[in-house]
């Protein structure tokens, strides 16, 4: 949730505010629950409290994921596989650093979609159900969402040298 | 050739199509390069998202002062009643101590000791009858031991009414069984307080 939360709100102090409240108002609205997802509802309480915190600054903050006081888990580090050449895996942190930029430019709506069901691995009526809109709106947005990141990844010579560089990987692991 | 729309690529990586639609599109993807490409490309970003860095808040960022309060929902439907529950029972069984103790005294000697001699006098053979025969256990121990029950006919033959000793023990628990009746009735009245209070 913290994380959804986090590439919502793009600060790291409010996303901790968030998800702190968004838990402690699933405990006072315990009643409320209907049953269902507990983890759904949490995300959905989560992400309307964002929305609202986005509303009521207007303006999306200048601070960027770059500059968080965190000391991030790179999921990729604890995924590559003991094979993987060191050159490999710096291409692929480059490209995280990269495609973290471009996600925080996205729209609101595309970047929650493209979280729920990528990051967060939610099926398409779980995220439709937290975000309040039918699964075809779901699929859209994901659709939209990856087509830009792509676009844009290779918009940039930098980033669509690494980019290319890893689908190169990708069809070498496929085809081993 | 009608390629594949980008919706149904994004919902075929996302595992989100029927078998059939499965099929017809990776029979599509088979003798299509465009479509192929398409999914290569869109898979590639979608596997990048789910590796991003993970962050941790920071545990200080968790426990914030604020005050444990339990919802008033919780309060009403689950903890007041067994609140309630628990101090009516407890009320009870103090009730039924208290009025045991005073309809019926403690007689002369304990159970324990009733029963035993009671299983003495029943050992049949020799043993009952016998002078030459080993003790039993449970004779050498009502020998060791003075009987309580030899106590309470002393006290009885002095004029007592039964029992000396154990009857300011029975005061002093029936002392007790009435202070912690108080202290019930009182955990009743504040609780009944702080529901006035509420409401």
């Amino acid at each position: 949730m913290f994380n959804v939360v986090l590439r919502t709100v793009c600060d790291p102090a409010l996303a901790e505010e968030i998800t702190q409240e968004s838990f402690l108002r699933a405990w006072q609205a315990i009643g409320q629950f209907r049953g269902g997802s507990v983890r759904g509802w949490l995300m959905r309480i989560a992400i309307n409290r964002s929305y609202d915190a986005l509303r009521s600054r207007k303006r999306r903050p200048s601070a960027s994921l770059d500059a968080l006081d965190y000391e991030p888990v790179p999921a990729w580090s604890s995924q590559a596989a003991p094979s993987e050449q060191p050159e490999a895996f710096t291409m692929r942190g480059e490209l995280s650093v990269a495609l973290e930029q471009m996600l925080a430019r996205l729209p609101d709506d595309q970047r929650t979609a493209l979280l729920l069901v990528d990051l967060q691995g939610l099926a398409y009526n779980e995220a439709a159900g937290i975000m309040g809109v039918a699964n075809g709106t779901i699929k859209s947005r994901i659709s939209r969402a990856l087509a830009t990141l792509r676009d844009e990844l290779l918009a940039n010579p930098e980033s669509a040298e690494l980019f290319r560089a890893d689908l190169r990987q990708s069809d070498e692991e496929m085809s081993q | 050739m009608q390629h594949l729309d980008p919706e149904t690529i994004s919902s075929y990586i996302d595992g989100e199509l029927s078998t059939e639609e499965i099929a017809q599109v990776e029979t599509h993807l088979a003798s299509c390069q465009q479509c192929q490409q398409e999914r290569r490309e869109l898979l590639a970003v979608s596997r990048m998202i789910r590796e991003v860095p993970v962050y941790q808040p920071r545990i200080s960022a968790l426990v914030k002062d604020r005050p444990a309060k339990l919802p008033a929902g919780v309060v009403a439907r689950f903890i007041r009643p067994l609140a309630v529950a628990a101090i009516v029972i407890l009320a009870a069984v103090t009730g039924l101590v208290v009025i045991s103790e005073i309809i019926d005294p403690e007689p002369g000697g304990t159970d324990d000791e009733r029963s035993s001699s009671q299983s003495v006098a029943d050992v049949p053979g020799p043993a009952a009858s016998d002078d030459e025969a080993p003790m039993t256990t449970l004779q050498e121990a009502q020998q060791d031991a003075p009987a309580s029950g030899q106590l309470a006919v002393a006290t009885e033959e002095a004029g007592d009414n039964g029992n000396g000793a154990p009857s300011i023990a029975r005061e002093i628990r029936i002392a007790l069984y009435v202070a912690l009746g108080a202290i019930i009735a009182g955990a009743a009245v504040w609780l009944n307080v702080q529901r006035t209070r509420r409401a």
